[in-house]
């Protein structure tokens, strides 16, 4: 088992794709990791791929195809089992201590994992990250020292 | 490659609601367990 780390984040599809097609709380709990370079978000391709299928349902394959590339350019790459919920094994195996979903089901104990996730793994809806994310806090336990404040543009 | 700015203005024409995308991701999450 990979050891959490308090900076590495992952995001379920319907959070990511919301970020995108919707706005609201999804973007503004990924806009706290996109304005700060020491978080890192994790995804596999499974997480990819679903969210892809996402907006080119709701959206078009075009617009699909043009965020995965961002999502790409911009996550760590994480391998999982392909019949473990991507999600959670995303968060499992590359050592995230934040999952964001408005899936209910992956705070219930039988969420799909052939193994089970850390127990400081965090499961919250993206509203919850949003208002309780913390970065001096965050920072002093991921990094060390004073606080310097957002370091990217998040729209960039 | 598209700016986070391009990509939301991109999406902003299709008003998706966070009802339709987990319905969408519940409905492919399902089928992939048949």
């Amino acid at each position: 088992m990979t050891e959490a780390s308090p900076s590495r984040i992952v995001a379920d599809a319907d959070v990511l794709a919301a970020d995108l097609l919707v706005g609201g709380v999804a973007r503004e709990a990924l806009d706290h990791v996109r304005r700060h370079s020491w978080l890192t978000l994790l995804a596999s391709d499974q997480l990819l791929a679903d969210t892809e299928a996402i907006v080119a349902e709701l959206g078009d394959p075009d617009l699909a195809g043009a965020h995965r590339e961002r999502l790409e350019s911009t996550v760590e790459r994480i391998e999982h089992p392909a019949s473990d919920q991507p999600a959670l094994a995303t968060a499992y195996h590359g050592g995230a201590a934040h999952l964001l979903s408005d899936d209910d089901s992956l705070r219930s104990p039988a969420a799909g994992l052939s193994i089970q996730p850390h127990a400081d793994l965090s499961v919250r809806p993206p509203d919850a990250f949003a208002r309780l994310f913390d970065p001096a806090s965050l920072y002093a336990v991921a990094v060390g020292g004073e606080y310097p404040g957002p370091d990217r543009d998040p729209r960039a | 490659m598209d700016t986070w700015t391009e990509l939301f203005d991109r999406a902003e024409a299709y008003e998706t609601t966070v009802v339709e995308i987990r319905e969408t991701l519940a409905a492919r999450r399902e089928g992939d367990d048949d």
